[in-house]
């Protein structure tokens, strides 16, 4: 029986880039208070991964790809900070995956993701998202 | 040791951080949260999110006195699951001039055996 999410991928290198549904939500002090929180820290600064909260995007590219979650390996993350955030902060975000390649058994998936503060248009921050795709084994 | 970037314990990863982790970034997904789903993927427990790890090594910048306003980037290399009870430390690597003028840190967050969990650098201006 062929592999689904296989023939999902496939298909979808035809398609690059391939853009995430824009995604809207508040910054706030909440927000960082239940991040900095879960770091078990008394810190009130904005983490440098909040924008882990915008990847939602890149998860709904991931699940419309239909990938087998339990195959999946977040290999290597970055943020690029371009401008100020203050809080609060209505901000959009969008996951963009940009390059997908194979590797005998591996499928690699590179994603960008953008957050622009709502009112000003203005670009925040950049995440750069490194995922692999193994047939065999599981993942993180 | 470094005496401007010391190394630092952090506390013992639990099942309840795990979970105040999953309610902040949203990512609920069972693989961290399950038990019974984790040990059927073939794994002895819940494992912490990669981007659990990466928040805590960005603790360093805050104790190694690095202004968040300074920041222009932060990578992290994902290189081993974590799991509930291990403990982590982070263990300055080196410090370089880019030819920006820009300054890149790096430091490693390692389990209490050495095992290397990521890789994290920081590009300060």
């Amino acid at each position: 029986m062929p592999n689904r999410f296989l023939i999902m991928l496939e298909i979808s290198i035809e398609q690059l880039p391939l853009y995430s549904s824009v995604f809207e939500f508040e910054i706030n002090q909440k927000l960082v208070d239940g991040f900095q929180k879960s770091f078990r820290t008394s810190s009130r600064q904005i983490p440098p991964t909040l924008g882990v909260r915008a990847l939602t995007c890149m998860f709904e590219l991931l699940n419309r790809l239909e990938v087998d979650w339990m195959k999946l390996l977040h290999v290597q993350q970055d943020f690029e900070y371009l401008d100020s955030l203050h809080l609060p902060c209505q901000v959009r975000s969008q996951a963009i995956l940009e390059r997908y390649r194979k590797r005998a058994t591996s499928h690699w998936l590179n994603f960008t993701t953008n957050i622009y503060e709502v009112s000003s248009n203005n670009l925040l921050l950049r995440s750069h998202s490194t995922i692999l795709i193994a047939e065999t084994g599981g993942a993180e | 040791m470094n005496e401007k970037f010391p190394s630092f314990d952090l506390d013992p990863i639990t099942k309840e951080q795990i979970l105040d982790y999953a309610d902040a970034s949203g990512d609920h997904n069972k693989i961290h949260l399950d038990p019974d789903f984790a040990r059927a993927a073939g794994l002895p427990n819940v494992i912490a999110h990669g981007m659990l790890s990466m928040g805590l090594a960005a603790s360093a910048l805050e104790k190694w006195k690095i202004s968040p306003n300074t920041l222009l980037k932060f990578e992290s290399k994902f290189k081993e699951k974590v799991f509930p009870g291990e403990t982590l430390r982070a263990e300055f690597i080196s410090e370089t001039e880019l030819p920006t003028g820009h300054k890149l840190i790096t430091w490693n967050l390692l389990k209490a055996d050495g095992t290397e969990v990521l890789q994290a650098r920081a590009e300060i201006g």
